[in-house]
């Protein structure tokens, strides 16, 4: 088949006047497809590959133009079979860019083609035809698409890449944003950033709720601002940095400063931030308010003092009990068994009879001075405004006959209203002033005065140091007094000095009933010049 | 001079007159010699050259206290080989202990019975091995 129409064509391409060493084998041997056509489109020569590319044989001196089955152009219009661009290009013998076209080969396949004509000329130069070059490109199109696609999937993966990016730029500033609002709503705790030298860089709002500073007057300071002034001046922040720095971390307990001067208990942990080579960046700090719990603490300590002191006490009792209750006891005892061995002596009988009285009234003193020390309680409930004025009338009211009888003279000044017990007070200036009759000697005179403390009170007491006020009640008499190195004794139960009446309760009485109310008594005297006690009670 | 002696400091004059009486029960020979209170003790001492066969000291005393009077007395040079005992009500265990630390004897818990106090006095004079507790604690 191949033979046959190589000898149309040869023989076609002679009869058209083709130039000379024309030599159709050479075509035949080329691989694109080439065509000619006279310069009234009837096509005159096709080579195999044109054969191939068409999908067909046109028929040489009847076909015209294009050869291929049907055409369309790149967008898919029909290209009629009479129209073709070559035309143009025969009639105005100028060669013009041809457009790409799809050809339909009669199986039903598609070629993209790009046609290359040329005019043909005789040798007098007449436009004789064209010779047309058909290059199927419809591998390297579909390159193009691919390529095209490539690129759109380029563009659409680089689009996501970047709303990913985009996304996740977004997300970690949101988390950045979240942490950050997290961290700045924390309300218990105060959470802030140091930098290496510990000033602030950062704030939230605990932080404000716990110290009292806003952001924005906070930021830029030291956070020695927080410390009170002694631990400022100990260095503790720079020693709570150090620790930090060489630690990795510092826990501290303690006493803080508020914006407004009001200390708060701050339990603070400081940690210490690394960049990538283990250099210090800073510090954070989190502070968290125990004032709640310190204030808890100390009230527990303040019970727990209490009830040791209240142990003590019943040790004291435990040992009242054995000892001092049983000393009356054992005389009893002993003076009966010695009465018994002299019935016969009238005398000597009166004599233990005597000695068993008096040990069985010491007796009954005791337990009741003891049980009266027991139930002083001091609760609340009991303080009430007190006119002391009217409490020392009322005891003075008590022991006139004695005053009378020993022609004492009591001088009463001006007394402050306390918050006081008053059957309790009642009870203390009874005591003191039994106390001051009992020990009273020719000319009694007794001053009865209030004042405030002196500046040397202040130095010597530090109940008086924290800035309470107290009243100082001075009783004093020119009895016939003590050693002063006996002041502490007296004041302890069961402790007399010599031979002296009573049971020794007394003034433990008075000390504990001023104990009671917050205070506290101290005792100046010399013998033979008189006694004075001073009595502290605050004012409120 | 063979006239033995107990030195009997005491602020209680019952206790002073029962002592007296038991001592008289245990051994008429000794004669007793009483201080009111450990101040006054501590002057007689200072006082004279007076060395006792036994001193009987009280703790709950005013002024100079029987631990302090004890303290005292260990350190006089004449009293080296005195023996010292603490006579007194208390029978608490840190009394006891205390007292036997300071150099006490023996340690006497003050009876309720005359003749257990003559029994008891008359044990310190004639027995050589005696407990430092005296008495029967119950």
């Amino acid at each position: 088949m191949e033979s046959i129409e190589n000898t149309v064509i040869e023989t076609d391409i002679l009869t058209n006047g083709m130039s000379p060493g024309f030599n159709a084998s050479i075509f035949n041997a080329l691989p694109v497809a080439v065509y000619t056509c006279n310069n009234t489109g009837v096509i005159t020569y096709y080579n195999n590959a044109a054969i191939h590319l068409w999908g067909r044989s046109p028929i040489i001196g009847k076909d015209r133009w294009c050869g291929g089955f049907k055409g369309y152009t790149e967008d898919g219009k029909e290209l009629s079979a009479d129209f073709c661009p070559y035309g143009a290009m025969l009639d105005k013998e100028i060669a013009l860019p041809m457009d790409t076209f799809i050809l339909e080969r009669p199986n039903g396949t598609f070629v993209n083609v790009q046609p290359n004509p040329s005019l043909l000329y005789d040798t007098a130069g007449r436009v004789t035809g064209l010779i047309n070059v058909l290059t199927d490109i419809t591998a390297k199109n579909k390159e193009h698409h691919i390529s095209l696609n490539d690129a759109v999937n380029y563009k659409s993966i680089s689009a996501t890449l970047e709303k990913t990016a985009e996304e996740s730029t977004k997300n970690l500033k949101a988390s950045e944003e979240r942490y950050h609002r997290m961290i700045d709503e924390v309300q218990e705790y105060a959470i802030l950033m140091l930098d290496p030298d510990g000033y602030i860089l950062n704030w939230n709002k605990g932080a404000q709720s716990i110290k009292g500073y806003t952001e924005q007057e906070i930021i830029g300071k030291n956070f020695r601002v927080f410390y009170l002034d002694e631990d400022r001046k100990a260095y503790l922040p720079e020693a709570l940095i150090r620790d930090a720095s060489s630690n990795g971390r510092a826990k501290h307990e303690g006493w803080r400063v508020r914006k407004d001067g009001t200390k708060f208990w701050g339990a603070v942990v400081i940690t210490a931030i690394y960049d990538d080579s283990r250099n210090i960046i800073g510090f954070s700090k989190v502070t968290r308010d125990l004032t709640e719990r310190k204030l808890a603490d100390d009230r527990m300590q303040v019970y727990a003092r209490d009830i040791e002191f209240r142990n003590k006490q019943l040790e004291e009792y435990a040992y009242i009990a054995s000892h001092d209750l049983q000393e009356p006891l054992r005389k009893i005892k002993v003076f009966g068994e010695m009465l018994q061995d002299s019935l016969n002596d009238p005398e000597t009988i009166k004599h233990y009879l005597d000695k068993i009285n008096a040990s069985a009234a010491r007796m009954t003193t005791l337990i009741k001075d003891v049980l009266k020390y027991s139930q002083l309680a001091s609760t609340d409930e009991l303080f009430e405004l007190t006119h002391l004025n009217v409490a020392l009338q009322h005891v003075l009211e008590d022991y006139d006959l004695a005053l009378e009888q020993k022609k004492i003279t009591v001088h009463l000044t001006d007394m402050p209203v306390i918050m006081g017990i008053p059957i309790q007070l009642h009870q203390l200036f009874s005591n003191l002033l039994s106390n001051a009759i009992k020990f009273s000697r020719e000319n009694p005179v007794f001053t009865i005065s209030a004042q405030a403390p002196l500046e040397d009170d202040i130095q010597n007491h530090h109940q008086l140091q924290k800035g309470i006020p107290f009243t100082k009640i001075i009783f004093k008499d020119n009895g016939q007094g003590f050693e002063q190195q006996y002041g502490d004794q007296i004041f302890k139960m069961f402790k007399r000095l010599g031979n002296t009446p009573g049971t020794g309760i007394g003034l433990a009485l008075c000390k504990k009933i001023v104990e009671n109310h917050s205070g506290f008594i101290t005792v100046d005297s010399e013998p033979g010049f008189g006694t004075t006690f001073s009595i502290f009670l605050p004012l409120t | 001079m063979n006239q033995r002696s107990c030195f009997l400091i005491d602020d209680d004059e019952d206790d002073r007159e029962i002592f007296a009486m038991a001592l008289k029960k245990a051994n008429a020979d000794y004669v007793c010699t009483t201080a009111k209170n450990g101040r006054d003790a501590l002057e007689i001492v200072a006082n004279s050259d007076f060395i006792p066969n036994y001193v009987f000291v009280d703790l709950n005393m005013p002024m100079v206290s029987g631990r302090e009077c004890l303290t005292a007395l260990k350190k006089v040079k004449r009293f080296t080989d005195v023996p010292i005992i603490v006579y007194t009500t208390s029978s608490h265990s840190k009394d006891i202990e205390d007292t036997q630390s300071l150099g006490a004897s023996h340690y006497l818990v003050k009876p309720t019975s005359i003749a257990e106090l003559t029994r008891l006095l008359t044990d310190v004079f004639t027995k050589k091995e005696l407990p430092f507790l005296l008495s029967e604690i119950n």
